[in-house]
């Protein structure tokens, strides 16, 4: 008999491919309901393996969006095979080689939030929780944030995205989505090395990024992505080779500008995004973090998290 | 109506936004992902808005209301801004600048405008002084798209725009038209009668289209349009455009058809109204469209059978209705569009090219 | 150097300041600044300044000395660039 609400562990894989080919399978996640569908046995593996933990339901009265991982319908579904990502119906971009496909279902959901949730307010960062309190890292590419970003959610901090922080725009409070971590090239072996019990999608090699997969996020991360937090830190890393760890306090009006840039919908929310800004600078502490080893950068953090702890606390 | 189900339900919400208020959870999941798909669903978050009815909507569904309505609130003020660029660029030329479609009808505050997301900013200005103003934008930061020679020349020279610029900055795209239909289209109408029928905007130095030339004009780029997804955007825009037009003169139908008949446009006006009624119900005088479908001048095959079509064609754009016989139906009309455009000789060599070159992008693509 | 701040007014603002410097969102343009604190404070002056002056000129600036005294006059005239640079004035 097949369950119709739960976790995808709770289904086979063999219901749970057919639910996905028919295109009635919903994934949950943070606060959206998101049906797929996909023929292809790859992206159904892979969908099976990094959402494990998370909730789903079948032909829901109602899912925020649809979206579909497909061959497309000319030439290239036989010469040098390719995958697109729609959603609603729409290609929003062009497509990718087919080996990439399961990874194609996660940069479109991506976009796809981007694009059309404004009910956010979307940073390019990432965010995690400690102790009720939300540290975002906002970080252009190769700062190393997604590193970062895996280490501390297998390390004491709950995961609430790698790319996509979501700030709700009445009040800035942090909503937690707990998706896959997306790594390239030597991050991979970094955090294979670190994170032992975890599950990965299959590498893939794209002659532009390099070596790509992601990391399914932890257990508890996906267990209570409905609770929300609100931001306390928000932290810009760099990774410099040998680097001993130095966290320095950042200019806050300089701080806006630079999380405007990383914004992705901070021109689209106007002046409401100019004040969601300035409301979360002046509520966070900012900070520029040096680093070059992950055990520094996790001290690091540590210890903010604690000395946060006991100023509540009253020391 | 003979619409599908959910097609139906989309326009019946577009006309009377009231009814939004009851629809049930189920009928939200269609209507939203169809809404978004044909680019409607600002219009509907603006009516909810209007007539306040956002906490009434299932709780699911509220905050897709309300990003909407965001991206609509910011996309009027993109327009603003942009034209405010535009003048920058254009001032010291002192040229006839007339704003079409999506930015015409926000600059001048019409209904049509209300609730669209995304677009372009359509700017037409006479041929003699298009290069002009083109130096002039690249001057201020705008160029030209990466686009080959070949697609350069099929734009500048077979249709009526150059390649759309893209400013460097804002990311903001800008199409410049000396015509508002291709140059070798069979029924290219004399563009002076447009520029001398002008009236003015909001904005000083720019004008937009007389009132029945902005509907000619929607509904030539209805038909006219080889790509359908903005088809049923197109009809709503013509609706809104007609019924706003019509309060403010009673006799708008009339001076519609005669202005149709004097710029050679009878047989696009026929087609809308015929849509128009199909799928809007819309109340049209009979003698106004006896007039315009003896002005047309139309054989049968196109008349009746070209609407039944569309009407098709129109529908089916989107996979909650896909069908085999709107896939033939939607070639057909891909196949006519391009007809109408280019002589026929040079039709299939194009689009052969076109195919052929998008495979050799592709092998040599370089992001 | 005459700046034009012809028909300025507070009301095309939003700004928020700390004490090393301020962000001043432009609602006629979108566009976001940072300024910093000395910048801020002889654009707050100008804003604030009675009737807005078609050209900022030698009385302005002995004004702006006056009403700012821990600022220096090439201090204010730099500023006073700066704003003029971002386009504050004019757009």
């Amino acid at each position: 008999m097949t369950v119709i609400r739960g976790s995808v562990a709770q289904l086979s894989f063999v219901d749970f491919s057919r639910f996905l080919k028919e295109g009635k399978l919903a994934l949950e996640v943070g606060s959206l309901v998101i049906r797929c569908r996909s023929i292809m046995p790859s992206v159904a593996k892979s969908i099976y393996t990094l959402y494990k933990h998370h909730p789903f339901q079948i032909s829901p009265d109602f899912a925020d969006f649809y979206v579909e991982v497909k061959a497309p319908a000319n030439l290239r579904r036989w010469y040098r095979p390719q995958a697109e990502f729609l959603v609603d119906g729409e290609r929003p971009f062009e497509p990718l080689p087919k080996d990439q496909a399961p990874a194609l279902f996660e940069w479109g959901i991506n976009w796809m939030v981007a694009a059309s949730c404004h009910f956010w307010f979307t940073i390019h960062a990432a965010s995690l929780e400690r102790n009720g309190q939300v540290l975002i890292l906002p970080a252009p590419p190769g700062s190393g944030k997604s590193t970062l970003c895996a280490a501390l959610a297998f390390n004491g901090w709950r995961l609430f995205s790698d790319e996509l922080t979501l700030l709700d725009i009445e009040n800035i409070e942090a909503q937690a989505c707990a998706r896959p971590i997306n790594l390239k090239n030597e991050s991979i072996d970094i955090i294979r090395r670190f994170v032992t019990d975890a599950e990965w999608s299959p590498e893939v090699f794209d002659t532009l990024k390099g070596r790509v997969t992601h990391l399914a996020p932890p257990i508890d991360s996906v267990m209570k992505m409905r609770e929300r937090a609100f931001p306390r830190w928000v932290v810009f890393p760099k990774y410099v080779a040998d680097a001993e760890p130095s966290l320095t306090l950042r200019s806050k009006p300089q701080s806006c500008i630079d999380l405007a840039e990383n914004a992705l919908n901070y021109s689209i929310l106007g002046e409401t995004g100019f004040n969601l800004v300035t409301r979360l600078i002046d509520h966070c502490d900012c900070y520029d973090f040096i680093y070059s080893r992950l055990e520094d950068a996790l001290l690091t953090f540590e210890q903010l998290a604690e000395s946060e702890q006991l100023t509540r606390n009253g020391f | 109506m003979a619409c599908s189900l959910n097609t139906s339900l989309l326009l019946d919400v577009i006309q009377f936004p009231g009814n939004l208020r009851n629809l049930p959870l189920d009928s939200w999941d269609k209507l939203l992902r169809l809404a978004r798909a044909s680019n409607l669903i600002g219009r509907i978050a603006e009516s909810v808005h209007d007539q306040n009815m956002l906490a009434f909507l299932p709780s699911k569904v509220r905050p897709h209301i309300i990003a909407a309505r965001i991206l609509s609130l910011h996309q009027r003020q993109a327009i603003q801004w942009e034209i405010r660029h535009l003048d920058d660029a254009l001032r010291k030329l002192d040229i006839p600048k007339v704003l079409l479609k999506g930015a015409a009808y926000t600059i001048n505050d019409l209904d049509a405008a209300r609730g669209r997301l995304y677009g372009d900013v359509d700017l037409l200005v006479p041929r003699s002084h298009l290069a002009k103003a083109e130096a002039a934008l690249m001057l201020k930061g705008w160029s030209v798209g990466n686009i080959d020679a070949y697609d350069q020349r099929y734009y500048r020279q077979w249709m009526h725009e150059i390649p759309p610029m893209i400013h460097c900055q804002r990311g903001s795209a800008l199409d410049l038209h000396h015509n508002i239909l291709p140059l070798t289209a069979l029924n290219s109408p004399n563009i002076d009668l447009f520029f001398q029928n002008a009236i003015p905007s909001r904005v000083s130095g720019f004008a937009v289209l007389a009132h029945e030339d902005m509907v000619l004009h929607s509904a030539i780029h209805f038909f006219y349009e080889s790509e359908l997804r903005n088809g049923l955007r197109d009809l709503i825009d013509l609706n809104f455009l007609i019924n706003q037009f019509l309060k403010e003169d009673q006799n708008f139908w009339t001076l519609l058809a005669e202005r149709a008949y004097i710029t050679g446009l009878s047989w696009p006006l026929l087609l809308a109204m015929s849509m128009l009624i199909d799928m809007l119900e819309m109340k049209i005088p009979e003698n106004v469209y006896d007039n315009v479908k003896k002005a047309a001048k139309l054989d049968v095959l196109s008349g009746v059978l070209l609407p039944k079509i569309y009407l098709q064609a129109l529908q089916s754009s989107h996979p909650l209705d896909n069908n085999f016989i709107s896939a033939m139906s939607r070639f057909a009309i891909y196949i006519r569009g391009h007809y109408l455009r280019m002589p026929v000789k040079l039709l299939f060599p194009h689009l052969a090219r076109k195919a052929v070159g998008r495979l050799i992008k592709a092998n040599n693509r370089k992001k | 150097m005459i700046h034009s701040a012809e028909g300025l007014r507070s009301s095309f603002f939003a700004h928020r300041s700390w004490l090393d410097g301020s962000v001043v969102f432009d609602r006629r343009s979108g566009y976001t600044h940072y300024l910093d604190a000395e910048t801020m404070a002889v654009f707050l002056c100008i804003l604030n300044l009675p009737e807005c002056e078609a050209n900022i000129n030698r009385e302005t600036l002995d004004l702006l000395a006056r009403r700012i005294p821990d600022m220096a006059e090439v201090d204010i005239e730099q500023s006073l660039q700066q704003l003029t640079r971002l386009n504050i004035f004019t757009n």
